[in-house]
């Protein structure tokens, strides 16, 4: 199309003023503390269940974080509203064709689980019951760190993100943000130097994934779509995001899986720690740039 | 609902009506005020109206758009009393009015919400004939102009003490302005003297109704009418007047095989433009072709069939051209040229023959007198303009002219054009670059008269706006006895209209008034009163800053009123600001030639209607529009029309003057005539209406007046085609000739030796048609009743080489008829960065300076207007696309500079090298932000979301404006708060137009009058400190410019002169009497001169 | 009742008349809008051509604005009207994510989501939606797509061949058409939309709205 353009010339000469980012930063911060709160508890209870006896100290913190950070998710999806105090129509008059009505849903009951699971540590002391509201909380988190996905997927008007890829990126975004996350509390904890080294292989696995399928899109995406060939001109060599999304590359994959290579190599864990919180502030600008790029195109 | 606040500071005068008294008058409907009356409403309705039927306009009920948005009535119901939570619904009274936001008088409704008395919206009238209930953005804007937060709510005045300019204000009455205003304009008419007689002005922009204001002059007995025509469409005009004696051409669109714009029509403006654009689009759907001749791309360029852009003012070249053509080709419609064209006139004028020979106009004289030998001569005298010869002129590529030609050969006789401003208005000679070689184009293809074809204004339009004389004591004025030479300078003894855009200069000139006291006329050199109305003329016209400085200076203007309920750059210098109503808040008649046939439109005060309607009445019935609209919250906002009526009253309590008589009612001797009684009877002079009306209201005491009042319109003819070919009626009976309905005795009809018939009265000629092959026809309103190929009087009149279509073959002919040649002609563009600037177009959702009121019409336009500019001038010269560029503009006949002005350039590729154009709506400007009122507690809003805040400084030669700030988001504004509630969301600041008019000289066409708007300007880069919308003017050189066209190249009246002008072509306002038409100067006059009692 | 909407783009002109009657008759604050003209300029002098495309909501017969929304602030009328209820709606923007032709904003006033609704107010009153009315040149034609001796139904048969609809691809089965329209009119990447000053007016766009 841009070769047709430059033969038809064609442009614009008069038009309204049309919305600006409609969704930004406050749903990056919804995206990246969900993705926070649901991956410490996938690979929370994954840790808990693989290393019971050196991973005390993840399954207090394990619930805490994940309550801190799905009442951040669920603090800028109220404020994102632009009628924040009706979020409870969501309850009432549910709609659900709607992935934003499934996951309210389903992060309501999330939520609900975690409490359960603080319960059944502080006050009931149980193992039995916690164990149990684990495994719920597992499954609840699953369709709570995809709902966003459906629900780009089902944006029509974002061509960039109606992709099952999405599905997976917040899949991997999850392991990601969850395993850099117990980390830093592993490494705080001085937990055992296993664990560390798992969680540093799971954080290098995401990494490593996400980066391919980010890359996939990078040189093939715009194959899919016309749109999609036009959204990736904004990452592309002179785009207006295109250094924010090598950054948010560099920072979220390519430098910790790096530093995960190397603190093999080397057994040093600041370089772990440097991972987990360079991975983590790449996941906010990576999934802020993804965000907004498709914002960028005239629809009509 | 939105009315809220103007309520509370009017403070007992708004009643809510539903507690008014339904009291039965003469009105036969009075309707039920109750707010929510059950409708039937529902989602599969079986019809969908475009309006509902006229029976319903008094009580309709329709569901709220506004309110929908809560989900419509499948969740919420209906509101009803029992369920107060649903949908409301609005209970209107749809009243009938007229646009006004441009000339085309489009029906309008304004629908008004009886429970609030606002009108909620305002959409298009059904049974207009013309414009058939569409309405372009401008008709739909008159709503927000109405509600226009910085509307002026009460009449004010200068502060006392204070200059003018300065704006200080202070509130006054109605009453105060009628005493004031009235006693000035006594004191000046009593006097009785010619020169009174010139003192008093009104000065109109276009005055949208026809001629009700002329006969307030007319009975004042002054030469006091100055219209805005020549910086408008008097280039336009003459053409047309020389060919058919005719004010303008009325083309039918809706059946052409040709849509030949020399305009924008289809698209933009042009006169009539949503009608116009809706009989063409109407003509392309049956296959008619457009093509668009315009240099640059206008919207109606972009989507024609064809797009030729000429140089600007060559496009007489073109059209001889294709007439060439046409001849060489033997292509024309012989039958038709040789009944209705004067070539035997033409052939009979030896003397003019051999003059065309010594021109080298022809080379040879004719043969014979016969019709082959007049085809003969056409083929001679055309003989050079070829295509390729008009291509070199226009610049136009020959295949272009190829294509034009077939598609003029494939229309017939069915091509439609309309000569209006374009070349006309931009250019010096405009007038013959458009109808004056337009018009042969289509004498000789047949095309004038028929359907689809070009036909002539007078057969289209009603005019009775002046003829409500039968409601008043006395009928019709005597002809006025005085020449105003402040508006028909002897200079321009042929000007179309009056020389209006020269009035500061003339004012100032006190050289060129001495020169002609000295020969005996008696100038004026200062007006005692000046009344601007529907006007902006300090903006408008050329030469701004020379307009300020004229209309500040209380020696030259005694005392000014601007009639105008906004507003405006014009008024900040006046000492009154008399807010009189919008489109629907003041009575016109109003009718425009939009189509072959006779429509009228009937502008109303629609709240005052449906006031009326629900059975209020005014304490003062000669009041009633300004009682009625403080009664509806809207203001203290009047009309002209009872202003006029009223003010007659206060200019002449006692009747000592003869002047009250002609607004005293008859029905109610000692009071001013109602508007009820006055349009009654001038509508009632249409037969066919008035027989109608009667029929439809037979008990009402008037019937036609109620008749249009409930419907707004009338169409009194339909489909006038080749109407110069009705007979003139033999009456056996009487044995009277009729024509044009009136009746000529036989026996006192005589026929000319060119079969004009014609009778004599005071020794003058009064032909009324013309034999052709043995039939008596009507004819054309030339005197000779023909087209005039060959206007003879012109020669008389002193321009003999104009006399026919002519245009100049080669230079040494352009240097001879320079009154022809472009004034930016590219031979004048000699400087690398010289170009011809266009100044002259419109944006189809602005209207002049008018957008600044309606905050739907400025977020589209934001005050914005660029200068386009070709994409390989931008590069040659090194700007790009936003580039701040400076145009300085030069004079080609004084060589002096004007100064310049700062724009943006935006290159684009609608438009033909070497040109530049840029708009006029834009650039507007104010010097206060909110003027404080003494004796009001608010403050008034200046044009707050149009024009930025600028600083002036002017000393009598230089000016310059800069501006300091633009447009911001408008809080809560006290007046309309609810409507306009949504400013706080205003997104454009304003800065990037520039207020070009103040820069140009004034261009006086030497012939038509036209100020001719075009610039030459020399296109530079910036220099520091050189901002978007900066104007410098160099206001003493325009002044010598104005000075160089007027004496370098017009040819002024002299002593062999008798007459002030022609007395066929029409002084359009009042009619004159012989006296004031006589003109003596030089020995003849040195009696008149001694009695000169000027000083 | 299926309602539905076409423009014939040979005809439009551009003046802008319609958007004003909607602004107007539905009280669409400034900033905001349901209908826009569009013009785009083409080709290079003195071939030149300028295009004029009105541009609303599309009624689509499965629309991902509907489908989105987690309120059923969006819904359908048994008319085929996509229809917004402003006290139902939370102001997610998810419908704005979801309409591919740009229609549904975030009014300023209320903070909720608007779009054009065919005027539904106005066909339950037996009325023509506003823009409909106002157009010079009848442009715009509306009726009911059910119903085979309809105005519109009658326009789709004439123009075979001619009728298009925007962003097939999405599979939204739009209720509105467009005749004797090309690429620069109904696909927006088909053109530039720089930001900045044009001829016109500034193409930009705003801040987003409504609090953040
Ligand atoms: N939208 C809108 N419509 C209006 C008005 C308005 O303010 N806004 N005003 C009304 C009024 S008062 C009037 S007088 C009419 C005027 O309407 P028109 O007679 O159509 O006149 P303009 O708009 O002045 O110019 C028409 C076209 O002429 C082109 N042009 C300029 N110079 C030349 C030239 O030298 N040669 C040729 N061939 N073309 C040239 C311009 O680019 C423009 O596109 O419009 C009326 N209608
Ligand atoms: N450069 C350039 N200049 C031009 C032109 C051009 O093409 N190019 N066009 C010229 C032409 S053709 C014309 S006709 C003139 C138009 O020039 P104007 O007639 O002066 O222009 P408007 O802006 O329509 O009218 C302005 C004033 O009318 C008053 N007004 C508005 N509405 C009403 C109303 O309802 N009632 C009353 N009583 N007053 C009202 C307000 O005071 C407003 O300021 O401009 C001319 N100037
Ligand atoms: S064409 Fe002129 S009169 Fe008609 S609606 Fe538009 S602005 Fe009003
Ligand atoms: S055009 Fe957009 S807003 Fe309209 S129905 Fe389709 S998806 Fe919804
Ligand atoms: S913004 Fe409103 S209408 Fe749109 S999806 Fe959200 S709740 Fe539904
Ligand atoms: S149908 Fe009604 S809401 Fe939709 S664009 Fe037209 S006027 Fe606006
Ligand atoms: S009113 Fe008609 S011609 Fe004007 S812009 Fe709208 S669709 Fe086009
Ligand atoms: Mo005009």
């Amino acid at each position: 199309m841009v070769d047709a353009i430059t033969a038809t010339n064609a442009h614009v000469t008069l038009d309204v003023a049309l919305p600006g980012i409609v969704w930004g930063w406050i749903i990056t911060m919804n995206m990246w503390a969900k993705s926070i709160a649901t991956g410490v508890v996938f690979i929370g209870a994954f840790m808990i269940t693989r290393h019971p006896q050196n991973t005390r100290s993840f399954k207090i913190s394990m619930p805490i974080l994940a309550l801190i950070f799905i009442h951040i998710t669920l603090l800028f999806t109220v404020i994102d509203l632009h009628q924040m105090f009706r979020f409870w129509h969501i309850f009432v008059h549910p709609n659900f064709t709607s992935a934003i009505t499934v996951g309210a849903w389903a992060v309501t009951g999330f939520v609900g689980i975690l409490f359960v699971m603080m319960y059944a540590l502080l006050i009931k002391k149980s193992d039995t019951l916690f164990n149990m509201s684990m495994w719920i909380a597992v499954i609840l988190a699953i369709p709570s760190t995809l709902y966003t996905a459906v629900i780009m997927g089902e944006s029509n008007a974002r061509e960039l993100w109606q992709a099952p890829t999405e599905l997976m990126q917040m899949m991997l975004a999850a392991t990601l943000a969850g395993s850099a996350t117990l980390l830093i509390i592993a490494i705080l904890a001085k937990s055992d130097e296993k664990v560390q080294k798992e969680l540093a292989g799971i954080l290098a696995i995401s990494a490593f994934f996400s980066f391919m399928m980010y890359m996939g899109e990078y040189f093939f995406g715009h194959m899919k779509a016309e749109d999609v060939a036009v959204t990736l001109e904004a990452v592309k060599v002179g785009g207006e995001y295109a250094s924010m999304f090598w950054v948010g590359q560099s920072l979220a994959f390519i430098v910790p899986f790096v530093l995960v290579f190397l603190s093999y190599k080397n057994r040093v864990t600041s370089l772990l720690l440097l991972a987990s919180v360079l991975s983590l502030i790449g996941l906010w600008i990576t999934k802020h740039v993804w965000l907004i790029i498709p914002q960028l195109l005239p629809m009509s | 609902m939105f009315i809220e606040s103007r309520r509370n500071f009017l403070k007992g005068t708004a009643v809510t009506v539903a507690g008014a008294t339904l009291a039965k008058g003469i009105f036969s409907t009075i309707v039920e005020t109750d707010a929510v009356a059950n409708g039937n409403f529902g989602q599969a309705p079986t019809n969908l109206n475009f309006y509902p039927p006229l029976e319903q306009w008094d009580d309709f009920n329709e569901l709220d758009g506004d309110d929908w948005k809560r989900g419509g009535v499948s969740r919420k119901g209906v509101a009803s009393e029992d369920n107060p939570d649903g949908i409301k619904v609005n209970n209107y009274m749809i009243i009938p009015t007229a646009c006004s936001n441009c000339e085309a008088s489009c029906g309008l409704t304004a629908w008004v919400d009886k429970e609030t008395l606002s009108v909620k919206k305002y959409m298009g009238n059904p049974l207009h004939a013309g414009s058939r209930g569409r309405n372009c953005a401008k008709g739909y804007a008159t709503q927000s102009q109405m509600y226009d937060p910085d509307r002026i709510p009460f009449p004010i005045k200068r502060a006392p003490g204070s200059k003018r300019g300065e704006g200080k204000w202070v509130r006054t009455t109605w009453d105060e302005a009628l005493q004031t205003i009235g006693t000035k304009m006594r004191d000046t008419l009593k006097k009785g003297d010619e020169l009174s007689k010139k003192m008093v002005m009104y000065h109109v922009g276009r005055p949208n109704e026809n001629k009700f204001a002329a006969r307030v002059w007319h009975s004042l007995g002054v030469d006091a009418y100055d219209s805005h025509t020549n910086i408008c469409s008097s280039g336009g005009r003459t053409g047309t007047i020389w060919w058919t004696n005719d004010d303008r051409t009325s083309p039918d669109w809706a059946n052409a095989k040709l849509i030949l714009l020399i305009s924008s029509h289809a698209a933009d403006a042009g006169h009539y433009f949503q009608q116009s654009a809706g009989y063409i689009a109407d003509g392309r759907k049956k296959g008619a072709k457009m093509v668009v001749v315009d240099p640059r791309m206008s919207n109606s360029a972009g989507m024609a069939d064809l797009w030729i852009a000429p140089w600007p003012g060559t496009e007489g070249s073109l059209f001889l051209a294709l007439c060439n053509r046409l001849l060489q080709e033997d292509k024309i419609d012989r039958e038709f040229v040789r009944k209705w064209v004067n070539w035997e006139i033409f052939l009979k004028d030896t003397k003019y023959l051999e003059f065309l020979l010594n021109m080298k106009y022809i080379t040879k004289m004719p043969k014979g007198k016969t019709f082959e030998d007049f085809v003969d001569t056409l083929k001679d005298l055309y003989q050079d303009f070829t295509f390729e010869y008009a291509s070199e002129e226009t610049k136009i590529p020959v295949d272009r002219i190829e294509s034009l030609y077939q598609m003029v050969v494939d229309a017939g006789n069915q091509i439609a054009t309309y000569f209006w401003r374009a070349s006309a208005a931009g250019n010096r000679g405009g007038w013959m670059n458009t109808g004056g070689t337009g018009h042969l184009l289509l004498a000789l293809t047949g095309s004038h008269m028929t359907k689809g074809g070009t036909g002539l204004h007078h057969w289209h339009v009603i005019s009775v706006g002046h003829k409500g004389g039968k409601s008043t004591m006395a009928n019709k004025p005597p002809k006025v006895d005085v020449w105003n030479e402040l508006t028909f300078p002897p200079e321009w003894p042929l000007s179309t209209f009056e020389m209006s855009f020269l009035l500061p200069h003339l004012l100032s000139d006190t050289k060129w008034q001495e020169k002609w006291r000295k020969k005996g006329l008696k100038v004026p050199d200062k007006l005692a009163v000046w009344i601007p109305r529907m006007y902006n003329p300090v903006w408008i016209n050329p030469d701004g800053f020379r307009w300020i400085d004229t209309i500040k200076d209380e020696k030259k203007m005694e005392l000014t009123m601007n009639l105008s309920p906004i507003w405006s750059e014009t008024n900040w210098y006046c000492d009154y600001i008399l807010p009189v109503g919008l489109a629907g808040e003041r009575h016109d008649q109003h009718s425009e030639a939009t189509k072959p046939s006779r429509w009228t439109s009937f502008r109303q005060p629609v709240l005052r209607v449906a006031l009326e309607k629900m059975g209020w009445r005014p304490k003062n019935p000669s009041r009633g529009t300004l009682e009625a609209h403080m009664k509806a919250g809207l203001g203290e906002i009047w009309e002209e029309v009872e202003w006029w009526i009223n003010l007659a009253f206060y200019i002449d309590p006692d009747n000592s003057l003869k002047i009250r008589q002609y607004w005293e009612s008859k029905r109610n001797p000692g009071f001013p005539v109602t508007v009820m009684e006055y349009f009654d009877a001038a509508f009632a002079v249409l037969p066919n209406l008035n027989k109608t009306a009667k029929a439809l209201y037979p008990a009402s005491g008037f019937p036609v007046y109620e008749f249009m009042r409930d419907r707004g319109t009338w169409e009194e003819e339909a489909n006038i085609y080749d109407a110069q070919e009705r007979e003139v009626k033999y009456d056996k009976k009487e044995d009277v000739f009729i024509s044009h309905g009136h009746k000529y005795p036989a026996k006192d009809v005589k026929k000319d030796e060119n079969d004009v018939l014609y009778v004599e009265s005071h020794g003058k000629k009064h032909s009324f048609g013309v034999e052709v092959d043995g039939k008596k026809f009507e004819g054309f309103a030339t005197p000779n009743k023909k087209l005039d190929f060959y206007t003879d009087w012109a020669v008389k009149w002193k321009w003999p080489e104009y006399a026919i279509p002519f245009y100049p073959r080669n230079d040494e002919e352009k240097e001879k008829l320079v009154h022809i040649v472009s004034h930016v002609h590219h031979k004048y563009m000699t400087e690398p960065n010289a170009f011809a600037l266009n100044t002259v177009f419109r944006l189809v959702y602005n209207i002049h300076t008018r957008s600044v009121n309606s905050k739907h019409l400025m977020e589209i336009s934001q005050n914005h207007n660029p200068v386009w500019i070709a994409p390989a001038d931008a590069k040659r010269l090194g700007f790009k696309k936003g580039d701040p560029v400076k145009l300085r503009i030069v004079d080609t006949v004084s060589g002096l500079e004007s100064g310049y002005f700062i724009a943006m350039a935006i290159p684009t590729e609608g438009i033909l090298p070497g040109n530049l154009a840029c708009s006029h709506h834009a650039g507007r400007w104010k010097l206060k932000n909110s003027v404080k009122v003494e004796g009001f507690d608010k403050e008034l809003g200046v044009m707050g979301f149009g024009a930025p805040l600028a600083e002036m400084s002017m000393d009598g030669k230089i000016g310059k404006l800069k501006n300091i700030e633009g447009i911001k988001p408008m809080h809560k504004p006290w007046q309309f708060t609810e409507y306009n509630k949504d400013l706080d969301n205003i997104w454009w600041d304003g800065l990037s137009g520039s207020w070009q008019n103040a820069v140009a000289p004034a261009h006086p066409d030497p012939i038509s009058g036209m100020h001719c708007w075009h610039q030459k300007v020399l296109l530079e880069h910036i220099s520091e400190g050189d901002k978007i919308g900066d104007v410098f003017v160099n206001y003493e050189n325009n002044f010598k410019t104005y000075q160089a066209w007027r004496d370098d190249l017009t040819r002024p009246l002299d002593e062999n002169d008798t007459e002030r002008r022609p007395r066929w072509i029409k002084r359009p306002w009042v009619p004159l009497s012989d006296k004031a038409y006589e003109f003596k100067i030089g020995e003849n006059a040195n009696n008149n001169n001694s009695h000169n009692n000027h000083h | 009742m299926r309602l539905g909407f076409l423009v014939d783009l040979s005809l439009c002109m551009g003046c802008k008349g319609c958007e004003i009657a909607c602004k107007v008759e539905n009280e669409v604050p400034i900033s905001s809008w349901r209908l826009r003209v569009k013009y785009v300029d083409v080709g290079i002098f003195p071939e030149t051509k300028r295009t004029f495309t009105p541009l609303r909501c599309n009624h689509c017969e499965s629309a991902p604005c509907e489908r989105i929304c987690p309120v059923s602030a969006l819904h359908y009328l048994d008319n085929g009207i996509v229809n917004v209820d402003k006290e139902r709606c939370i102001g997610c923007a998810g419908c704005v994510m979801a309409c591919p032709y740009g229609a549904i904003y975030i009014d300023p006033e209320t903070n909720t989501a608007d779009k054009c609704t065919y005027c539904a107010h106005r066909i339950e009153t037996g009325l023509m939606p506003a823009c409909v009315v106002a157009c010079p040149v009848e442009a715009n034609i509306f009726g009911d797509l059910d119903d085979p001796k309809s105005a519109i139904s009658d326009y789709i048969m004439v123009n075979q061949g001619r009728v298009d609809i925007r962003k097939p691809e999405k599979n939204t089965h739009p209720k509105h058409f467009y005749v004797a329209a090309g690429q620069i009119h109904l696909n927006p990447l088909a053109s530039r939309r720089e930001e900045g000053y044009d001829l016109f007016n500034k193409i930009t766009h705003l801040k987003h709205i409504g609090g953040h």
